[in-house]
């Protein structure tokens, strides 16, 4: 890339930097609360006050100084398994949305840029799948595959290849008619090297934008998938199967087993919505707001 | 022919191809992924003649060609095969016993989810710029990433356990069942008369339909809001207030012509509207779809899994023509 083309880049991703941005509160709320999660998931030894998965004793005590979270139905410390319970989620949803968007990214790029039969095809098939209920697609694989973290990873990533898909494909079509595209073709660019030099910078964003929605969306569906049992057993901390372990002791009044393994599903995925949906008022052409 | 008509057709024709690689794909996603589904399903405790039986039972046995042919050809027949456990009953009619349920939920749902985001869009758009505006906002970005049984558990602590509102689970008080005509419990207890029933059963569907209505609301409160700005800032609108036009009819004006994109949005939601429904569902045991499906999986019942997936690709592509065609209705660009 040229130098100049590096800064404009540049400016680009690092206009959330620039204190009147509007969308800027969004980006840097959101980012506090990931490298929070992020923060939790990475140091969980060190904080967490008890062993996630060994009873302290106390069984279904009410949170605490002790126990801020209480203790589940089986003594365990519900704030520890709420800080350890961020990994799971964190490493099912990162390796599956980066997996999801080596495809999608790609094979969108491909459609958009040579249109035609591949195009037509590869867009029908994208289009149905993403008219399907995602959560139901993941189910069904999850089902064939057999509960495991490893599998829920590839259920999640099928489901979010069109998001990308579908994106990228429409960015690549309006870019490939503009004026320096085809000025870079007629001094003799090749496909290869329109694509990755001249196409695949202004995307950059969209791509940004895309992973940080569809993280907060995969983050719900890996939450949903957990917590009907496809991803974690017994007695691995996950938030989604926390809640359904907590959902038999509701009607007792035991309201600390639910609450806060399913308030930290939320605010995880409201992290990742607050970038994705900052960013894309940042990256916004004028007028497109 | 009119151009309506036209219009019609060739996207009634266009559903088939859809229709098609949705049931391919689920055909691949059940068969060819790596494993057999009935030993993944079954697991490794069976023994080898009681897996072979049921590879047999659910025609997994021939070669996939045949299969594929065979499942294609029944699933246009309406047979969706048998149910491999209990009563082996057709999965057809389990599906209708239990899709009825599930239109109920996502019927209210969907209602509650429009209203609350025309609502909330409307407040933000009319107060652009105000501390409710950003709040609206910020309400369409929550409502979306609250989790559905969290949301829903909390509903229940909340009415069900300490308020004794609304009872946390279940379609209706038990016994009290309408006599079935669409298997609509409001709707059949409209048309029985039964009062009881017509209470308990709308009692039951308070806290599911607004989970799931509060949680689909934001992306119509975003919607609904950029579109009213964008109609608000017409020649117009200007017009009206110019000519001294009451400002509750100004607003009926915009709220019209901001109304389309909200119709597009509705037949995108819906997607999203059935999954949430299936969390819906098991969070509140209702007796429906999703909880059917997730219950087939638990029991290994191969065929009836394979009916539900389908039918939900069936579903998906009868509603995404409906809205459509309604959208071509209202807006007569589309049809040219």
């Amino acid at each position: 890339m040229e130098n100049a083309e590096v800064k404009t880049l540049a400016r680009r991703l690092f206009k959330p930097l620039i204190p009147e941005a509007e969308g800027r509160w969004m980006v840097i709320s959101g980012l506090a609360i990931v490298i929070f999660v992020l923060l939790l998931a990475l140091l969980a030894e060190f904080i967490a006050p008890y062993n996630p998965t060994k009873s302290t004793g106390d069984v279904l005590a009410p949170p605490s100084l002790k126990h801020p979270m209480g203790t589940d139905n089986l003594g365990r410390d519900v704030l520890s398994r709420v800080i350890f319970g961020s990994r799971v989620v964190l490493m099912v949803v990162f390796t599956a949305s980066l997996l999801s968007m080596s495809i999608g990214v790609p094979l969108g790029l491909i459609s958009g840029y040579f249109g035609g039969k591949l195009d037509r095809t590869l867009s029908m098939l994208m289009d149905s799948m993403y008219a399907f209920p995602s959560l139901i697609l993941a189910i069904a694989i999850a089902a064939v595959l057999g509960p495991s973290i490893l599998n829920a990873m590839v259920a999640i990533s099928v489901v979010y290849v069109p998001t990308y898909f579908r994106m990228i494909r429409g960015q690549t079509l309006s870019i490939k008619s503009r004026l320096f595209v085809e000025a870079a073709k007629a001094m003799g660019a090749g496909h290869f090297k329109t694509l990755s030099r001249y196409i695949l910078p202004n995307i950059v964003t969209t791509i940004i934008v895309v992973f940080s929605l569809s993280v907060a969306d995969a983050i719900l569906t890996e939450a949903g998938l957990s917590f009907l049992g496809f991803i974690v057993t017994a007695p691995t901390p996950d938030w989604g199967y926390d809640l359904s372990a907590g959902k038999p002791y509701l009607p007792a009044g035991y309201w600390w087993m639910i609450t806060f393994p399913g308030m930290m599903v939320m605010i995880l995925a409201l992290g990742f919505a607050l970038i994705g949906e900052g960013l894309s008022e940042l990256y916004a052409p004028r007028g497109e707001r | 022919m009119s151009s309506l008509k036209a219009y019609i057709i060739t996207r009634a024709l266009l559903v088939l191809p859809t229709v098609i690689i949705l049931l391919t794909l689920v055909f691949f996603i059940l068969r060819i992924l790596p494993g057999d589904p009935i030993a993944a399903m079954v697991g490794q405790k069976v023994p080898p003649e009681v897996l072979e039986k049921m590879r047999e039972e659910a025609g997994l046995n021939k070669p996939i060609l045949v299969q594929y042919v065979s499942y294609l050809y029944d699933i246009f027949r309406g047979d969706f095969g048998r149910s491999m456990i209990w009563g082996k009953r057709p999965v057809i009619n389990e599906i209708a016993d239990r899709f009825p349920a599930t239109l109920e939920l996502t019927i209210f749902a969907f209602t509650i989810s429009v209203l609350l985001g025309i609502l909330t869009g409307s407040i933000a758009a009319f107060r652009r710029g105000s501390k409710l505006d950003a709040s609206m906002r910020v309400y369409s970005i929550v409502a979306y990433t609250l989790f559905i049984p969290w949301f829903g558990m909390l509903l229940q602590m909340l009415f069900g356990v300490y308020m004794h509102i609304f009872p946390i689970g279940g379609r209706i008080a038990p016994g009290m069942e309408p006599e079935r005509i669409t298997g609509l419990y409001v709707l059949d207890s409209i048309l029985t008369f039964n009062g009881e029933a017509l209470s308990s059963a709308l009692l039951h569907l308070f806290l599911p339909s607004l989970t799931l209505g509060v949680v689909l609301s934001g992306a119509y409160t975003r919607i609904v809001r950029n579109n009213l700005i964008e109609v608000l800032h017409q020649d117009f609108i200007t017009a009206y207030r110019a000519r001294g036009i009451r400002r509750s009819r100004i607003a009926y004006h915009a709220m019209k012509n901001a109304f389309i994109p909200v119709i597009t949005l509705m037949g995108l939601q819906f997607a999203i509207l059935l999954a949430g429904a299936v969390l819906t569902e098991t969070t509140f045991s209702w007796p429906g779809m999703g909880t059917f499906l997730l219950e087939r999986i638990q029991y290994r019942d191969y065929t009836s899994v394979q009916g539900a997936i389908v039918f939900y690709a069936l579903f998906v592509a009868v509603i995404s023509l409906i809205v459509d065609i309604i959208y071509a209705l209202l807006d007569p660009r589309i049809r040219y």
